[in-house]
């Protein structure tokens, strides 16, 4: 991995417990400006503990995390606020806002300011992750994909609306952000993420899709049972050996003719060979490497 | 970087019209508010007639020479401070029904349903019972701002406990805030009852207008006591739409939106603490406008704090002024107290909201 730029996010030796389970132990993880980092592993490896981390909504037990220089579990909300934003994984709203409303509600504008102000900049966001027709639609009335992308326009119109800080760091934290959606709207939105990232923008997500994920991120860190087990570019982290020990399962690592690296299952009943009609040559044996 | 430029400017005009509208809504509820409450000095058993009403002001103004003073003293002494203490009882109790729901992300909560006016009733009842005989310096002290103080710590006891229930990361369910509520209020009463039979006729007949809330002893030095709780909660309000409106994401959404969520909470329960226990200390418990003004709000404006809170601070006045006028006329020359009325209308309102939206939802 190219590592020229100083790390945006730099977490050194970072654990966090809740009573005597210890959900993330002992990362440490440097993410540069303007690269989007995908972080994978299991079901409860502790990924979304460690973006709750990085946030600031939870505080390491030991260890620290450094935004730009500044640690985050000390840093104040509003000015963490100004230059990070979030995608939860799962919002629950009570009251009936439109699509709109709810990016609105993202804008950083304090008291009776006026709509003007900040509906300009949701507009912008809804039209970023392909949802301007939706604007005046219900939240409640959208489907799954939809909400999950107006979370991540509601985060973009908080970056957007944040007062100007030269020199810092933008920093988009998702969870999870493909989860609900269709292969299509898997691309839309990690498109969306991917061109924040050009644009000079951190962005940490954590995913499922292996493939997706290699496919998009400038690197991937993969975790399991809260260690960082590795860190590194695509081609360095989706390997048959690597992911079948992380995931516990045997997994077939390959690369398309472009040498995007991918993943498949092996399933016990698969011909031998299915995966080979892409790559058959660098198939390596993926039931050893599992064991 | 990350900005809009202009040139994907989307569409000012339909954001500018949503400024304006919102604009003329809050004037023309304004409007309607301050007529509401002319119209209020106008109505009572005393001949002083909406036709009348300018010669009796000219003439509390020193312009002409009136009826020897009895209707200036009318409007002046009885009328007035009434029309502004339900003016503002109407707009506290409304606007800390939406801050309620904003908080508890629940479209239910209602200071009066979910047992902080009961809370503040009984400390009241109480400071008037034992005021004098356990705590007479204290109470001389605080002179007309020790009723809504008491009950203002007993709005806070109230909401303590609610705020203990909500667990943080999930919004509270109506099903958990209402059952709360009903014990809540259930031991308030049960204690004002006690304090009733522990003191003497005049605390025990005052306990029935506690209850059913009532403006019927309106007066300048309650209207007095009840001012700083005005002015702190006017001053207070634009700080905490922003809080709120992130609040309404979720409690940790609201974190990573730059709110500093326990300071905001804190905020809020001392802000409607404080707004219901003056409400309360000057009219008792009236119930049900801090539910119904903030639906109708959000039934034409949406849920966006920003006009929601203005918005129904003027309709809540507006209607308690409108409420307290029917109390005053309906069974003339006898009084109805202000609750029943805001609880004929209000109940069948929140029983068709319960059953609309089930209790779970």
């Amino acid at each position: 991995m190219a590592n020229a730029a100083p790390p945006a996010i730099e977490a050194c030796g970072v654990r966090f417990e809740i009573g005597s389970k210890r959900l993330v132990d002992d990362v440490s993880l440097a993410v540069p400006a303007g690269r989007m980092v995908g972080i994978l592993g299991p079901n409860g490896a502790g990924k979304s503990t460690l973006l709750k981390l990085v946030s600031g909504e939870h505080k390491p037990a030991a260890g620290h995390i450094l935004f730009d220089g500044v640690p985050v579990a000390q840093a104040p909300p509003a000015l963490l606020a100004r230059r990070r934003a979030v995608v939860p994984q799962s919002s629950q709203l009570t009251f009936s806002f439109s699509a709109l409303e709810v990016v609105v509600l993202g804008a950083s504008v304090p008291g009776f300011g006026l709509c003007a102000d900040h509906t300009r900049a949701a507009e912008w966001a809804l039209d970023r992750v392909g949802l301007a027709h939706l604007a005046a639609r219900r939240y409640t009335d959208l489907s799954g994909g939809e909400r999950q992308r107006v979370h991540i326009a509601r985060a973009m119109c908080q970056l957007a609306t944040a007062p100007p800080s030269p020199g810092e760091t933008l920093l988009l934290l998702v969870d999870e952000p493909t989860s609900n959606l269709d292969i299509g709207h898997q691309r839309r939105v990690l498109g969306a993420l991917r061109e924040a990232a050009a644009e000079g923008a951190s962005v940490l997500a954590v995913l499922h899709d292996i493939n997706l994920a290699a496919g998009y991120c400038d690197s991937l860190a993969l975790m399991r049972e809260g260690r960082l087990i590795a860190h590194g570019s695509p081609e360095e982290i989706v390997r048959d050996d690597l992911l079948s020990h992380t995931y516990g399962c045997a997994l077939d690592a390959n690369r398309t003719p472009s040498r995007t690296p991918f993943v498949l299952p092996i399933t016990r009943d698969a011909p031998d060979g299915a995966t080979h009609m892409l790559n058959g040559s660098q198939r390596r044996n993926s039931e050893t490497a599992a064991s | 970087m990350l900005k809009p430029t202009p040139a994907e400017d989307l569409g000012a005009r339909t954001r500018s019209a949503c400024d304006r509208i919102r604009a003329r809504g809050l004037i023309a509820l304004a409007v309607v508010f301050l007529l509401t409450a002319f119209l209020s000095l106008s109505v009572g058993p005393s001949g002083i007639t909406l036709l009348s009403l300018p010669q009796v002001i000219a003439e509390i103004a020193g312009y002409s020479a009136g009826t020897g003073g009895h209707e200036a003293l009318v409007l002046l002494d009885i009328r007035l401070p009434r029309t502004l203490l339900a003016m503002y009882v109407g707009a506290s109790l409304a606007v800390s029904g939406a801050i309620m729901q904003g908080m508890f992300r629940n479209p239910l909560a209602d200071p009066g349903l979910i047992g902080v006016s009961s809370g503040a009733a009984l400390f009241a009842v109480a400071m008037i019972a034992f005021g004098d005989a356990y705590l007479p310096a204290l109470k001389a002290f605080l002179s007309v701002h020790a009723l809504p103080l008491a009950a203002f710590v007993g709005g806070l006891a109230a909401t303590a406990v609610l705020v203990g229930l909500t667990n943080g990361r999930r919004a509270i369910s109506t099903g958990t805030l209402l059952l709360a509520g009903v014990a809540l209020a259930a031991l308030a009463s049960a204690l004002m009852g006690v304090v009733a039979y522990l003191s003497d006729d005049r605390a025990l007949r005052d306990l029935t207008l506690w209850t059913l809330g009532s403006l019927a002893g309106a007066s300048w030095s309650k209207a007095i006591g009840a001012l700083p709780f005005a002015l702190l909660l006017a001053l207070l309000l634009p700080r905490l739409i922003r809080d709120l409106n992130g609040l309404l994401l979720g409690e940790a959404e609201a974190y990573h939106l730059g709110i500093n969520v326990q300071r905001a909470k804190l905020l809020i329960v001392f802000v409607t603490a404080g707004a219901v226990g003056a409400a309360v200390a000057v009219a008792g418990i009236v119930g049900f406008l801090g539910i119904v003004t903030p639906h109708i709000v959000r039934l034409v404006s949406g849920p966006d704090h920003r006009f929601l809170l203005p918005a129904s601070a003027l309709l809540g006045g507006t209607l308690a002024v409108a409420a307290d006028m029917v109390a005053r006329v309906a069974v003339a020359p006898a009084e109805l107290p202000l609750g029943i009325i805001t609880a004929l209308i209000g109940a069948p309102f929140f029983l068709h909201l319960v059953l609309r939206r089930g209790v779970h939802g």
